[in-house]
């Protein structure tokens, strides 16, 4: 043995190398099966990427719906494409609209389309979309809480359009509780919150059938300080509770988990990440088969869009940040994910650049026609140290997961602060792994370059939220208020009730109303939780 | 004995990327430096309102999301208006270089980038 034991970030020790007696234990029938076999640990499809490439859905969105627009084009003319040979779509949205809140809202003062787009109004939907069919596309709404006002804003369009409902395409995260604790938003307190998410989930199942409307979000958890495991049980836990408030609302569980899809992150230690998604995929299915008792199979399919990690990048010598990408973007081909959006180069110090989101795109495009990794699914798999550290990262998942259960759930596990507390610590140790130089960072507290090798930012236009203000005040004018008022006040009367509110936000949308008219109504009826700011100690 | 420095930590805006601010405030409480962390969603109002309230000699505000320039003129404007040319401001985060002498020509102390260690953060605060 050499002096020092080793861990990944989850605290597995490892060996120095690993043989026949480490997977000794393993029934592969039972616990690990060929790819496209229950527990799919080895992947969802039996011919890997054979059939279907994953989709490139580069995350995006800055600036006037028209210049987010325009990037979009720009990825589009790169070769960022869907399944199906669809247009792939995904944004980002700023911290206003995370927020509930519309462009001249006081509090937006500072980040209008700043961190991603906004989309305060059908007309602000339209000039995002212009040139694209909605028929034919797949579009990906970064945002929670306000999700399915967002979504509703976008059937509101398809309708204007005469596109049908069951043609639209791809997902809003709809997650009611993650922002609590990373990328923090002031929407409403938990109970509310879900009320609102579960409403989105049930009702989209029967009107829009082929949109995902809930995202298992791992990917926030983990930029925000969690360690594999955490990312992959913080996550799942959720979620549980998220289906347990539509079977109550009355939707059966093969109605709505083929709607779920998983966000996932990459970070560096490149066995742990690949292990974590394999033992991620068997968790994931043995609760959706056992414990909800899904009947379709493909209810237990772990669907995964993932992305690589932003805050693995580093602002010293952001070429070097297209390595990293790289490494990660292999990695997560490599664990068979479906959809994946690679950061560019240069996001620890700006939005990206037109430069650095092509070479970002164009990894992507190298894996998948020069690496030779589309031929076989799985290649990993059989891998001694692979398999193992597949069977320790699923102890440590169920781990985390029988904790929050025998905390009462979700729910209670977050409001006792275990969540955040968590989070806080893993960060912080991850911090002063680098600070102690236990954890070498090229560029930052190891090979550091004395000269400047820095590239230029991304410059925003800086009328952004100016224009976005002309533009609601001409809105107020012209439409009819009074049908405005009257939708916002139906809204508000049926927030409590069990009824849907997603038929109102469409009608008011259609109306001129803004997102943010309808989240204040929800607001003044639910209330605004607030943040915790816990800190590890 | 010379006074303990006190630091008010604190986002202003909507940026909710707390992840890294508050790893500064453990390890700033940590060494010594007496941190009021004020956390997310503030309004330059409040953060200059409860500095004046904890009689400290640092704001720090860290900001990912873009919003610094104007961050900067409110703020500092706010502290100029309420006569508080004493207390030092820094700023950390994602803020692209060139920015920077802006940022410190509106007064702006110190502006910590991306991969700063934390020491020297607690050291301009310590000595400053």
């Amino acid at each position: 043995m050499s002096d020092e034991m080793r861990y990944t970030t989850s605290e597995i020790p490892l060996k120095e190398f690993y043989e026949p007696d480490d997977v000794r234990d393993i029934d592969y029938d039972r616990e690990c099966g060929n790819p496209g076999h229950y527990p799919f640990v080895r992947g969802i499809f039996p011919a890997g990427y054979r059939k279907f490439v994953w989709q490139n859905s580069m995350i995006s969105g800055y600036g006037l719906p028209e210049e987010a627009n325009q990037r979009q084009k720009y990825l589009r003319e790169k070769g960022a494409s869907g399944y199906g040979g669809k247009d792939s779509i995904n944004f980002a949205f700023d911290n206003p609209c995370q927020n509930g809140y519309d462009c001249d809202h006081p509090l937006s003062k500072y980040e209008v389309g700043t961190g991603g787009i906004f989309i305060n109004t059908i007309e602000d939907a339209e000039k995002l979309f212009d040139g694209f069919r909605l028929d034919r596309l797949n579009v990906g709404f970064i945002i929670d809480t306000p999700g399915p006002i967002i979504l509703a804003i976008y059937v509101a369009l398809a309708d204007k359009l005469g596109i049908p409902r069951d043609k639209l395409r791809g997902i809003v995260c709809n997650s009611p509780w993650r922002r609590y604790f990373t990328g923090t938003a002031l929407t409403f307190p938990p109970k509310h919150a879900l009320r609102v998410a579960a409403d989105c989930i049930t009702w989209a199942a029967k009107e829009v059938p082929n949109f995902n409307t809930y995202s298992v979000n791992g990917y926030d958890i983990r930029e925000g300080g969690a360690t594999a495991a955490q990312e992959m049980a913080f996550a799942i836990a959720p979620t549980i509770e998220v289906i347990q408030a539509c079977q109550a609302l009355g939707a059966e569980v093969d109605d709505i988990v083929p709607a779920f899809n998983f966000f996932l992150g990459f970070h560096n230690d490149f066995f742990e990440e690949v292990a974590k998604i394999r033992a991620g995929r068997k968790v994931w299915a043995h609760i959706i088969k056992e414990r909800f008792n899904a009947e379709d199979l493909k209810s237990s399919w772990m669907k995964i869009h993932l992305q690589t990690s932003g805050s693995t990048l580093t602002a010293q010598e952001p070429l070097n940040n297209i390595a990293r990408v790289a490494i990660q973007a292999l990695g997560a081909v490599m664990a068979g994910i479906q959809s994946m959006s690679s950061d560019s180069y240069d996001e620890a110090v700006s939005l990206p650049t037109e430069e650095a989101v092509r070479v970002a795109l164009k990894t992507q495009k190298i894996i998948e026609h020069e690496s030779g990794l589309t031929n076989v699914a799985d290649p990993l798999g059989g891998s001694y140290y692979m398999e193992h550290l597949t069977t320790e990262m699923e102890k440590k998942i169920w781990g985390y997961l029988d904790k929050i259960e025998d905390m009462g759930g979700y729910l209670s596990a977050l409001e006792s602060g275990f969540i955040e507390k968590e989070l806080a610590i893993s960060a912080l140790k991850y911090q002063e792994e680098i600070e102690q130089k236990k954890r070498i960072i090229v560029g930052v507290n190891e090979y550091v370059e004395e000269e400047d090798v820095s590239v230029a930012p991304f410059e925003y236009n800086p009328r952004i939220r100016e224009v976005a203000s002309e533009r609601l005040s001409e809105l107020r004018r012209k439409r009819d208020n009074k049908k405005v008022d009257k939708i916002l006040e139906h809204l508000k009367q049926t927030a409590s009730s069990d009824l849907s509110l997603m038929p109102i936000y469409i009608d008011a949308a259609k109306a001129g109303a803004t997102m943010g008219e309808m989240m204040k109504a929800l607001k003044d009826v639910f209330g605004i939780y607030e943040p915790q700011n816990i800190l590890a100690s | 004995m010379k006074r303990k420095k006190r630091i008010l930590l604190s986002k202003i805006g909507l940026d909710g990327h707390d992840r890294g601010i508050k790893i500064l405030a453990k390890k700033m409480s940590d060494a010594g430096v007496e941190v009021v962390y004020l956390g997310l969603f503030q309004t330059v109002e409040s953060v200059v309102s409860t500095a004046i309230q904890e009689d400290v000699d640092y704001v720090g505000i860290s900001i990912l999301d873009g919003g610094q320039t104007l961050i900067a003129e409110d703020l500092m404007g706010e502290l100029k208006a309420h006569n508080l040319d004493n207390i030092k401001v820094i700023f950390g985060g994602i803020i692209p270089e060139r920015e920077r002498p802006v940022l410190q020509e509106m007064g702006v102390k110190e502006v910590f980038g991306p991969g700063t260690p934390i020491e020297k953060i607690i050291d301009a605060v310590r000595e400053g």
